[in-house]
């Protein structure tokens, strides 16, 4: 190769180089779903760029347009659910097809946080919205979600769902996402271990309090939950919720110095930690450990992680049940909230807003799907009719019927409510619970701090 | 002609793209957004906020005593190990060594985080056995929660992360001082502390220059560490786990506060040139003395 040719091959080379970046830096409004890195194994057809249409309002047949629907999922049992789900709806609707990304929850939001500051470049079209992570979003500048309010007016969403679950994901009284589980929690306990104890199971936080005494003369812990004095809240919220205690009140505003509540449960979890009748776990493995020696009588525990025990204690398969939350006071609930994962829409998705609606009420409130993703991955739905339906006894409860009690207790269930602060309220906490438990401030003292780190986030906030 | 004239710049254009796109933009745009409030102008009020801001200062100081670990404990350690792995001591093994040394570097961070929560927790831990065990402490050290041992953690687990990678630009260092100069020395009566101390370590002085900046600059950008091991949404008790950037992070993702996220940055960024500016000054001076 002479010379001159050589320079030709290097210029075309060149110049097709920066062409080829140039246009990889470019914007595409239009088609996200590949820009989203999309790693589904669902095909791909040609996308449907059209507009909400107003067919359900008026009462037309919904027409389906060639669509590729995009989910974002942190959950793998929520994965393998939409793998199934998708595929159903695929046959009923084959021009729709679907892919699913999935990412930790935390990576998920942050993208998200990317994607709104780009304006909705590389958005997916619906999204599996962790309830802690929601109130990220509440705010008019920074709300990703399509308000589905209307749609589920329109469709009796409200009385076809449990209202509660459905307030998770709501912002100024609009609704932006239909909850996977109804997220009941109650109280798994090991008969054995409290017949060793002479002592009954408890019903209220008083015998809770007292069973702790004489299990820890067996050497037993009542619970193992995390350390309170590094900020460890989880526990004192399942009892504040069902007592309607939550630290956020009902119009998002918070309730915390005021909180009798929340500083007598803090005062107790504190004693039963300090006085060795609870165990304080620093990682995971702790609480499993002490529960696999036989140490450990009670575990409250939401639907979604009834699988935990066994998972990792799967030799005390039959020596657990569940019953319900002792009542932190006469007006308390049963039964508790925890956690909780809606499914969302995207505001800045270009696909046909009817036929993601579709496919939402699709996997999230037909009778028949969600009783197969109880059946899958343990969610009970908080879907009234599909209620009575799971109803399969579970082996490692010792063939308890779980669905019977979380249906008895689904009328019981209380509402968690939402703040953008809330994450602000934890951080804080874990800022000053080492020197409360250290005895260098008093409760009252504790929740004075927290709660003016809590207002000046909200003022800051605006 | 007009080839001759376009195919130079042409053949170095795509740097200049690539940095024009990646590098220049987002500087240019991270300024233009630190000097903005929801898109509209604000001057440098954003600035005063963080410049004002308790928990940023906080931050900072953290950064500060994890820099004095890393500078006074991790690179010693690092400059230990390199005269270990240059010792004829070590001959055939030298090789096999700086891979070992160098393992912690390339492994996870998420990974290395969990493994040093089971080193540092405070029941069962590893450490808090050892301590115990040889008769060190008498009663378990939390670590992870108490405020006062919360940098001591950072720097354990940064130590054995670095401490690898800073032996291997000190082992390189090392190996580029003729043996001659020992030699002469050792002739002339010196002793292995005097031959470190007078002959080597004074040749180390560019290596350590650069060593010294990157440890200042990576401690200050301190994410991955602090983050595995306290988890999100903690910033450790009285905020002796909150760092610059875990800061910034949380402004940016969590509070979805851009503009003030990306004036952190600069403020960040500045405060660095100004560190490591007056660390060069200093080595400099020595130099010329």
């Amino acid at each position: 190769m002479n010379l001159k040719k050589f320079r030709m091959l290097a210029f075309v080379l060149s110049l097709a180089m920066v062409f080829t970046m140039l246009s990889a830096c470019g914007g595409d409004s239009g088609s996200s779903s590949e820009a989203s890195g999309n790693t589904s194994e669902s095909s791909v057809t040609s996308e449907a760029v059209s507009e909400d249409t107003a067919s359900e309002e008026s009462g037309e047949e919904l027409v389906m347009e060639e669509s590729n629907v995009n989910i974002w999922a942190f959950a793998e049992p929520h994965g393998n659910y939409f793998e199934w789900v998708t595929a159903e709806y695929t046959k009923q609707h084959p021009e729709v097809t679907f892919g699913i990304q999935m990412m930790d929850t935390t990576a998920m939001n942050d993208r998200l946080a990317v994607i709104i500051s780009a304006g909705g470049e590389g958005t997916p079209d619906l999204i599996d919205v962790e309830q802690g992570q929601f109130p990220r979003y509440m705010n008019e500048d920074k709300m990703f979600f399509e308000p589905l309010s209307e749609r589920m007016e329109a469709d009796g969403i409200f009385e076809k769902m449990v209202e509660t679950r459905l307030s998770l994901y709501s912002y100024k009284g609009t609704y932006y996402g239909l909850e996977h589980a109804l997220c009941p929690t109650t109280m798994a306990y090991r008969p054995d271990l409290f017949e060793k104890a002479g002592v009954e199971v408890p019903t209220t936080w008083d015998e809770f309090m007292a069973a702790a005494e004489q299990l820890k003369e067996q050497g037993i812990y009542i619970a193992a939950s995390g350390d309170v004095t590094a900020g460890s809240y989880d526990d004192v919220e399942v009892y504040l919720t069902a007592s309607g205690n939550q630290i956020v009140k009902e119009d998002g505003t918070p309730f915390i110095v005021e909180n009798q509540a929340l500083k007598d449960l803090l005062d107790d979890v504190l004693y039963l930690q300090k006085s060795g009748m609870i165990l304080p776990i620093e990682v995971d493995a702790d609480r499993w450990n002490a529960m696999a020696e036989d140490k450990v009588a009670t575990y409250y525990t939401p639907d979604w992680a009834a699988g935990w025990l066994r998972d990792n204690v799967p030799e005390q398969s039959g020596q657990w049940k569940q019953t319900y939350l002792p009542k932190y006071d006469a007006n308390s609930a049963r039964t508790s909230a925890r956690g909780g994962t809606g499914l969302c829409m995207s505001s800045f998705t270009k696909k046909d807003k009817d036929v993601l609606w579709d496919f939402m009420k699709f996997a999230m409130v037909d009778t028949d799907n969600v009783v197969k993703k109880y059946e899958m991955i343990n969610l009970y739905p908080p879907v009234y009719e599909a209620m009575p339906l799971c109803n399969g006894p579970v082996e490692y409860y010792g063939d308890q019927v779980l669905g019977e009690l979380y249906t008895e207790l689904a009328p019981e269930m209380p509402a968690q409510n939402q703040a953008a602060w809330r994450s602000r309220f934890g951080e804080s906490l874990k800022s000053y619970a080492y020197d409360w438990g250290e005895g260098n401030m008093t409760t009252d003292e504790l929740l004075e701090y927290v709660q003016a780190d809590v207002e000046d986030y909200i003022a800051e906030l605006g | 002609m007009a080839q001759r004239k376009v195919l130079p710049y042409l053949f170095i254009s795509p740097f200049f793209i690539l940095y024009g796109i990646f590098g220049l933009y987002p500087l240019i745009s991270g300024m233009v957004m630190s000097l903005q409030k929801k898109e509209a102008f604000v001057g440098f009020s954003n600035y005063q906020k963080v410049l004002t801001d308790g928990r940023f200062w906080k931050a900072i100081g953290n950064a500060a005593l994890y820099t004095c670990g890393s500078v006074f404990i991790i690179l010693p350690v690092a400059l230990g190990a390199a005269l270990m792995l240059n010792s004829a001591f070590m001959g055939k093994k030298k090789g096999f060594m700086s891979t070992v040394f160098f393992i912690p570097n390339v492994t996870s961070v998420i990974v290395a985080g969990i493994v040093f929560q089971y080193i540092l927790k405070a029941n069962g831990g590893i450490l808090n056995e050892i301590l115990l065990s040889l008769g060190i402490i008498q009663k378990n050290i939390r670590f992870l929660n108490d405020p006062n041992w919360a940098v001591v953690s950072i720097v354990i687990m940064g130590t054995w992360r670095y401490f690898g990678v800073n032996s291997l630009y000190f082992l390189s260092g090392l190996q580029s001082i003729s043996p001659d100069l020992g030699e002469a020395a050792r002739i002339d009566g010196a002793n292995a502390w005097q031959e470190f101390w007078r002959i080597k370590f004074p040749l180390l002085k560019p290596i350590m220059i650069y060593v010294v900046f990157t440890a200042i600059t990576g401690s200050f950008s301190i994410f991955g560490e602090v983050y595995t091991l306290v988890g999100a949404g903690s910033t450790g008790a009285r905020d002796s786990m909150l760092y610059p950037v875990i800061y910034l992070y949380n402004t940016m993702f969590r509070d979805n506060k851009m503009n003030e996220a990306a004036t952190m940055g600069y403020v960040l960024a500045v405060l660095l040139l100004v560190i490591t500016s007056i660390q060069r000054f200093i080595m400099r001076d020595k130099d010329e003395n």
